[in-house]
């Protein structure tokens, strides 16, 4: 056999292998995907159960947020790099500014989960409490900067939660973001 | 003369193969999953994002079935044929960027819960680009080596496709 | 069964993962150098103008269309044409070439054979000739032979009288020396015998004196 046809042969199947598995990979994220994602298979549950909130502003080093969640891989590859991440925004009638409406940020707050293995589970809390997470400096005094007769509730809570995950051997990075979620309100 | 007609005829079968998989299968595709539900809520490709990955790939799809038609109706071996074929894997490198990672390494879909936006889902696929245009990077080497040997041994080629012409005839 | 598929599509997935994970260094910085010039050569092509594309695909396909049909690619190549043509215009001249050479060959085979007629009666001529001559010299020979024969017959003729005289000569010159040295010996012969006696006696005396003398 000719050098060059041994050269092109050599390409040719490095070029099918490499091929045959990037679409196998994509096949099975895929996969992996829609099986994870299913519905019917509870396989994502953000929150698993009620969320504890503690959002007493006239104590800011005890307040809280507790959201128990669970994942559970059950696609064929890792799911690693798993980061969670939460920001709270409250909306109050700011006193000093003639009881306008204003919206500050008053948690933010990332956590890496590391990897779930195909099959695993990880069932976790995310937790913030006080100074871990809490702006406690961006919390308004309650005395003196927070209009307590709006309405309909003088603090509102909002929140923008983050999902970040890469699966497929980190061929693929996906981030779920939601916005502007409703906590609740205080008092 | 049959011969020329006969590939001419290939190049436009080829031509509509091509156009079938890279125009009409992926506009298809990308309108179906501009909308599409998941956990209840509907998960929607941005506007922008949509508009820009179809005009690729009409663009790049009307050049690439062109090439494609130029390529399969030449003779084989032919350096017609080998450039053309050069020529469509180069712009199928530029298809493939522009349309399946949307000329970026991150694809935005809006989540649409009750008419409005209350998130989005992002992919970004910037280590999965890298594996596929390595494919196409040793693609072009392929072609770019097929072409220089049909250049360099361009004389037997002809006098082997001639032959068997002859052959063919005198059968 | 379905515990059985997911065990071999995880199989599946784990192999292809090996197969990707050794590939990736490899391949990898080729596709970001890949994404590098394709990013520059897309600023190149226009955007938002989707006729621009249209055109050039009619334009290409047109073009194709002309030159397949102008060049299907079955036509016989000119350099091959132009080998044939030298290939027939040498087996031209290799035919001429034998049949000149088939020529000349039989003309020389003709002026052979004469020559070698020739040569033949030439040597036939000069077999009978020299046998002539050889004849010829064989008699002289003889005839020189028989002379030569005769004159040596003479010659040891003359020689053996000679050697018959000498013989006799010598015999009565040994003769006579032969006496004479006789002659000489019996000469010798008494001096010596009187010597002798001389001695005897000297001794006798000295054998006298001694034994007087004890």
């Amino acid at each position: 056999m000719r050098p060059s046809r041994v050269f092109r042969w050599i390409v040719r199947i490095f070029l099918l292998v490499f091929t045959l598995s990037l679409s196998a990979v994509s096949f099975l994220g895929g996969f992996s995907a829609v099986t994870i994602l299913d519905p019917d298979s509870y396989n994502i549950n953000i929150p698993d159960g009620p969320i504890i909130v503690n959002f007493n502003v006239s104590d800011p080093n005890n307040m809280q947020i507790v959201v128990p969640f669970n994942i559970s891989n059950a696609g064929v590859y890792e799911l690693s790099n798993i980061s969670l991440g939460f920001e709270i925004w409250m909306t109050y009638g700011d006193k000093l500014n003639a009881n306008q409406t204003t919206i500050v940020q008053i948690f933010d707050k990332y956590v890496n989960y590391g990897n779930i293995l195909p099959g695993s589970t990880l069932k976790t809390n995310f937790n913030g409490t006080g100074s871990d997470g809490f702006l406690i400096a961006s919390i308004p005094d309650p005395n003196t900067e927070i209009d307590w007769t709006r309405t309909p509730h003088p603090l509102e809570f909002y929140s923008n939660f983050t999902f970040v995950s890469s699966y497929s051997l980190n061929l693929y990075t996906f981030t779920v973001s939601i916005i502007n979620f409703s906590l609740g309100y205080y008092p | 003369m049959i011969g020329r007609f006969l590939n001419l005829f290939k190049g436009f079968i080829y031509m509509g193969v091509y156009i079938t998989t890279t125009m009409v299968i992926p506009y298809y595709t990308f309108t179906w999953i501009k909308e599409v539900q998941i956990l209840g809520v509907n998960i929607v490709l941005e506007q922008q994002d949509y508009e820009r990955i179809v005009f690729w790939i009409g663009a790049f799809g009307f050049l690439i079935c062109a090439c494609a038609f130029f390529n399969y109706s030449s003779p084989k071996q032919s350096i017609r044929k080998g450039t053309f074929a050069l020529i469509q894997i180069l712009l199928n490198c530029m298809y493939i960027w522009s349309y399946k990672f949307s000329g970026a390494t991150e694809v935005r879909f809006e989540i649409v819960f009750a008419v409005a936006g209350i998130g989005f889902i992002s992919i970004n696929v910037q280590n999965m680009v890298m594996l596929y245009m390595g494919i196409y990077f040793l693609t072009i080497v392929l072609k770019g080596y097929d072409l220089v040997d049909f250049v360099v041994n361009r004389d037997k080629i002809r006098e082997n496709r001639y032959k068997t012409v002859k052959e063919e005839e005198e059968s | 069964m379905i515990f059985q598929a997911s065990d071999i599509i995880q199989l599946i997935a784990d192999i292809v993962a090996a197969i990707l994970n050794f590939l990736k260094p490899i391949v990898s910085p080729m596709g970001s150098w890949m994404v590098s010039w394709i990013e520059a050569a897309l600023k190149l092509f226009p955007q938002n103008e989707l006729i621009f594309y249209i055109v050039l695909f009619a334009v290409i396909v047109i073009t194709g269309c002309i030159v397949n049909i102008a060049w299907p690619g079955d036509k016989k190549p000119k350099f091959l044409a132009k080998k044939e043509a030298k290939k027939e215009e040498l087996v031209e001249k290799v035919e001429k070439a034998e049949e000149k050479i088939k020529k000349k060959s039989e003309e020389s085979k003709k002026e052979l054979k004469k020559k070698v007629k020739k040569v033949k009666e030439k040597k036939e001529a000069v077999k009978e000739d020299s046998e002539k001559k050889l004849e010829k010299i064989e008699e002289e020979i003889e005839e020189k032979l028989g002379e030569v024969e005769e004159e040596l017959e003479e010659k040891f003729d003359d020689i053996e009288e000679e050697i018959e005289e000498k013989l006799e000569e010598i015999e009565d010159i040994s003769k006579e020396k032969l006496k004479e040295f006789t002659e000489d010996m019996e000469e010798n012969n008494k001096e010596n015998d009187e010597k002798q006696e001389e001695i005897i006696q000297d001794k006798n005396d000295k054998e006298k004196e001694d034994s007087e003398k004890e």
